[in-house]
């Protein structure tokens, strides 16, 4: 297992920048997970380490040795495709085996660790089919096997679960997780599918637009995001933004949303805040940070909605209407009595807010 | 109803394409006075095997037949030799002008032979190719070859890129990828190419006509056509002649029929 290293890496394509500058560094055993919309430049990102395009600027570095200019076949990594790239003409068992023989692995070895591979992935009966015969989900662990079974510096999984349905992406997801944990293999997995970059990732980079927003934990993207980009990608449904004007209120800071009372800023945010009062800014709240207020609770941060849309998920239950122009979703609790047209009173936990400097999308810290 | 019309026409259609190899088949084994008789006859009345042995006996056909088998086969590995890496280059490659000669492959298909045959021959007097079976050739393969690439480019465009880049992720050089994952998905597209392409170099008259003069390098269609030119036409004999040749055509559909009607189906690539 290898460490990576990308330094200034550029892609220009005809007339615009598909990656622009990326420095990046996934350590020994990590599994890093690049996320971002289509088109961010994240998939752009892992052809260019796998060296199926050739960065047009900028330093690869696998295992403690620059790669630009080798073959893909020399830079031994392995890649799972989106669509598995399985070889329709081979049996499952010479599609695990081809990377292996490419290389002139002994016949003996070569069947004692496709078998191991299969064994590991539980498609053990599976290999003497053909691809075609097989279900999206067994073609997903077959591409898989094709993977580990050479054993490589690195791995890459370019969006490996977005053919999948639901329900077999989630156990996928786990089983990803399971044999990351086993292998200890540094891995790159690309996603847009942010669900699957907080459950796999060691560390996550958030992509927009060819840049790298934020690099941090799962966690720390969630409570600490860098940037309003960074704040609506990460947590499902997305954070809620709301203008408002960030006004001295007394001794202390508070935001003052059009069609909403005061909400007092926490002291503790205040030092951070404190240069910024007078601003209009946008401030954030995820919809888990707003619970419905008892009767009779003090009134101290309540946004108040019209419910317009009441989507109950199970365990919870999401209740969307509006404060002033601005669409605002709360979670609720799945036992939650709320109704389509009734008035809701939500307390805000404001700990959790965040406020976004419109002119440099940036969150304030 | 409309099945009935449907197979009447079909039937009509299958007469009017069929009726005169069955006639040239029935002709074959009839002796000769059965030939001329009038009203004439389908069916022979004594079967004969005698314009068969007439042909191998008193002509070249053997030769002829020689001569064609060898011109065909050369002029479908040159060209294959020389579509399959261009395909490859027009479809897996990025470069300045691409589409126009994509474009320019295919307009050039549109010549009819009987255009270029002079020019041709001038060429070939020029680099002494004429009355050689391997200026024939060149002729075939240079007259095949934009076809042969269109076809394959459109094989090389249906199959997908990842599996390429999977192959050469998994170890395997540029040359390994073409051989061991390209090749075998074209397969259809290699064979039905190169059936074209033999029959292309099988059936034709006037490039051989023109390039060769020399009897014992002749090809079968030209070869045939000189049996006119004897002081009395055998009709026997060249309706046999017309038979045999109909036989490899024949074979080489037979075996390549399964290529060209099944591809390796889909399956490694979910989309």
């Amino acid at each position: 297992m290898a460490k990576l290293v990308l330094r200034g890496v550029r892609k220009r394509f005809e007339d615009r920048d598909a990656v622009c500058g990326m420095d990046l560094e996934v350590v020994d055993g990590e599994l890093l997970v690049l996320v971002g919309p289509s088109g961010c430049g994240k998939t752009t990102t892992l052809r260019i380490i796998a060296g199926l395009e050739d960065a047009t600027e900028g330093e690869v570095w696998i295992g403690g040795r620059m790669v630009n200019g080798v073959a893909p076949k020399d830079r031994d990594v392995a890649v799972v495709f989106q669509n598995y790239a399985l070889y329709p003409h081979m049996k499952v068992f010479d599609n695990i085996a081809f990377g292996l023989r490419m290389r002139g692995t002994s016949r003996d070895e070569v069947r004692r660790r496709v078998e191991a591979a299969a064994a590991l992935l539980g498609i053990m009966e599976l290999l003497e089919r053909r691809p075609a015969q097989l279900s999206g989900g067994q073609r997903q662990r077959v591409a898989m096997g094709r993977a580990i079974v050479r054993q490589p510096q690195l791995f890459l999984f370019d969006e490996p679960l977005s053919n999948l349905d639901a329900k077999l992406r989630a156990q996928m997801r786990t089983e990803i997780k399971r044999l990351h944990l086993s292998l200890a293999a540094t891995t790159v997995y690309v996603t847009h599918d942010q669900v699957e970059a907080m459950t796999l990732a060691t560390r996550i980079v958030v992509m927009n637009a060819g840049r790298i927003e934020q690099i941090g934990a799962p966690a720390e993207l969630y409570s600490h995001p860098a940037t309003r980009f960074v704040a609506g990608f990460i947590g499902s449904p997305a954070m809620n933004f709301m203008p408002c004007l960030l006004r001295t209120n007394g001794a202390g800071l508070a935001v003052e949303i059009e069609g909403a009372t005061l909400l007092p800023v926490p002291s503790s945010r205040e030092p951070a805040y404190r240069a910024h009062a007078g601003r209009r800014l946008i401030f954030g709240l995820r919809p888990e940070h707003l619970a419905e207020r008892a009767h009779g609770a003090p009134a101290e941060a309540v946004l108040s909605i019209e419910i317009e849309v009441v989507e109950p998920q199970g365990i919870d239950t999401m209740a969307i209407g509006r404060v002033g122009a601005t669409e605002l979703c709360a979670r609720l609790p799945g036992t939650s009595s709320a109704r389509r047209g009734a008035r809701l009173s939500l307390s805000a936990d404001m700990k959790q807010m965040h406020l976004i400097d419109p002119e440099t999308d940036q969150v304030i810290r | 109803m409309r099945r009935a019309a449907l197979a009447c026409g079909v039937a009509a259609l299958l007469f009017f394409a069929a009726f005169p190899f069955a006639w040239m088949i029935t002709t074959a084994f009839k002796p000769s006075n059965e030939i001329f008789v009038s009203p004439p006859v389908f069916f022979p009345r004594t079967y004969t095997l005698d314009n068969l042995a007439h042909l191998f006996q008193q002509t070249r056909f053997a030769t002829y037949l020689a001569n064609s088998v060898l011109v065909a086969s050369s002029t479908v590995l040159l060209t294959l030799a020389v579509a399959v890496p261009g395909a490859y280059g027009l479809t897996r490659f990025r470069f300045r002008g691409r589409e126009t000669i994509s474009a320019t492959i295919l307009f050039t298909y549109m010549f009819a032979p009987i255009m270029i045959i002079i020019p041709f021959y001038v060429l070939m007097r020029a680099l002494e190719l004429v009355n050689t079976h391997f200026g024939l050739v060149l002729a075939y393969t240079a007259f095949c070859l934009p076809f042969a690439l269109w076809l394959l480019r459109t094989f090389f465009q249906s199959i997908p890129l990842e599996l390429e880049e999977a192959a050469m992720t998994d170890g395997a050089s540029r040359a390994q990828t073409v051989l061991r994952v390209l090749l075998p998905l074209a397969l259809p597209g290699v064979v039905a190419t190169g059936t074209f392409t033999f029959i292309l170099a099988w059936n034709d008259y006037i490039f051989a006509r023109v390039l060769l003069s020399a009897d014992e390098l002749k090809t079968l269609p030209v070869g045939i056509a000189d049996l006119y030119n004897a002081s009395v036409v055998d009709w026997g004999m060249i309706m046999s002649a017309g038979m045999l040749v109909l036989i490899p055509v024949l074979v080489v559909f037979l075996v390549v029929q399964r290529y060209l009607v099944a591809g390796w189906g889909a399956g490694g690539i979910k989309g």
